[in-house]
């Protein structure tokens, strides 16, 4: 019966499938187990690779060396070892594989990798050259000291990137690789240990070039990574950052005044802030800022929780409940435990 | 948080307050003193419903707080109270002395549960 039916029949099968079981959070589905059924079907979804969208999925036990040839050069390549709920590293006889799937340097078009100091090194080897499908870079350190990304990271171009995530990483030369980042939606700086500092005049220069970018968070690993240096005049004008939905910074106020001072944020529908262990705050320009949002003018209800690591203040638009809040402010009183 | 609630202008906004204290530090006392609170409800001029909940300590500090208001500020804090909600909390003689002076010319509800 199913040999009966056309290879449009069978192709339009096989893409309501794609759809019906892809998760937006899986990047990929099972299509190599379709074409593992006979020769037509294989023959069928290579023939239509875009519509198909197959891509090669390479994560934890994936013998990707040993594997890659057996599929079309031309797929795709996603490296994924980030396991979200224990954010494991990879297995040494995972390095390798991650290796393989880099130097596909034109296929790849997603990194995500939890991984230790020794793993980011080699890691950062083979990601020297420039990554032309590359769209997706997210990278989680598990140790307490990661090495500082090199001024080359990617051949220097990040034209193509569309998300960057990295979360104890220090990379004190990115505001640079941003400048050609024309495409970015989403930058998420986080856990910044102090050799990653980056300045508020430097975060804005680069921002200004980001006119797509829908979510922004900075976040220091401690109020010293955070604490401030040479603060600047306060300036005349504001980089407009069209755009911008959801911003998030975790450090000191004093940062986050001179950064609140130099944006305009008029699509703006939620900010959460966590100030580090600070008992004085001064933060006119953050009302400034809120004054020219949405985020305060129109919120109807607020929360004030105090608990063991701190006071949270939360506010809402009308209808809306946790963890849907237009602003968060969060005072921490306690250290970290990272 | 009074500091910082006092520097954001636009909670004027906020007509729905929830606070709840789970944790006092030593000392507590010390770190919110009755001025403090009525510092913090000051921004909230448009609150009209107030939730109070938390440590057994807090509702009795926080309504010893209200009651405490001189004359001439108690229409300058929560000028647009219609409820105020004491979860977890018996009745409090602090808070139907507050309710007493208020001159918003509307009445207040007070809840206990």
């Amino acid at each position: 019966m199913i040999n009966k039916l056309s290879d449009d029949i069978l192709l339009e099968i096989f893409d309501l499938y794609r759809i019906a079981v892809v998760e937006s959070w899986d990047h990929s589905w099972t299509w190599h187990t379709l074409v593992h059924t006979c020769r037509r079907w294989r023959h069928i979804i290579f023939a239509s690779p875009k519509r198909l969208d197959l891509r090669l999925l390479c994560t934890y036990g994936t013998p990707v060396r040993r594997i890659l040839h057996c599929w079309p050069p031309t797929l795709p390549i996603i490296i994924n070892y980030w396991d979200s709920v224990e954010f494991m590293h990879p297995a040494p006889e995972d390095e390798d594989n991650i290796i393989a799937a880099l130097e596909q340097a034109d296929r790849v078009s997603r990194v995500e990798v939890v991984l230790s100091r020794s793993q980011l090194v080699k890691l950062v080897a083979v990601m020297q050259g420039p990554f032309p499908s590359l769209t997706y870079l997210r990278l989680r350190s598990v140790d307490e000291t990661a090495p500082v990304l090199p001024r080359g990271l990617l051949g220097g171009s990040a034209s193509t990137l569309r998300d960057i995530s990295l979360d104890g990483i220090p990379f004190p030369a990115l505001p640079r690789l941003l400048l050609s980042a024309h495409d970015l939606v989403s930058l998420r700086l986080w856990r910044i240990p102090d050799s990653g500092y980056i300045s508020p005049q430097a975060i804005i220069t680069c921002l200004s070039t980001l006119v797509r970018l829908e979510w922004l968070a900075i976040g220091f690993r401690s109020p010293i990574s955070a604490s401030h240096r040479n603060r600047p005049p306060t300036p005349s004008t504001r980089v407009i950052l069209p755009s911008l939905t959801q911003f998030n910074f975790q450090g000191v106020s004093e940062y986050l005044e001179d950064l609140s001072a130099r944006i305009d944020v008029p699509q703006l529908e939620h900010a959460g802030i966590t100030f580090l262990n600070q008992l004085i705050f001064d933060i006119p320009q953050l009302s400034l800022f809120a004054h020219r949002t949405n985020v305060l003018r129109f919120s109807t209800r607020a929360n004030m929780y105090s608990g063991p690591d701190g006071v949270l203040f939360s506010l809402y638009y009308p209808g809306a409940t946790d963890p849907y809040e237009s602003f968060s402010l969060r005072v921490l009183s306690k250290e970290l435990d990272w | 948080m009074t500091g910082i609630c006092n520097q954001l202008s636009l909670l004027s906004g906020v007509g729905h307050l929830n606070i709840r204290v789970d944790y006092l530090k030593s000392g507590w006392q010390d770190d919110m003193e009755s001025a403090e609170w009525v510092e913090f409800l000051r921004p909230f001029s448009a609150v009209q419903m107030l939730e109070v909940s938390g440590e057994a300590q807090v509702i009795p500090h926080f309504a010893l707080a209200l009651e405490g208001l001189a004359r001439g500020m108690v229409m300058s804090v929560l000028p647009s109270l219609r409820m105020l909600r004491f979860m977890g909390s018996r009745r409090s003689a602090s808070v139907k002395r507050f309710i007493a002076r208020q001159l918003s010319g509307h009445p207040i509800e007070v809840h206990y549960g």
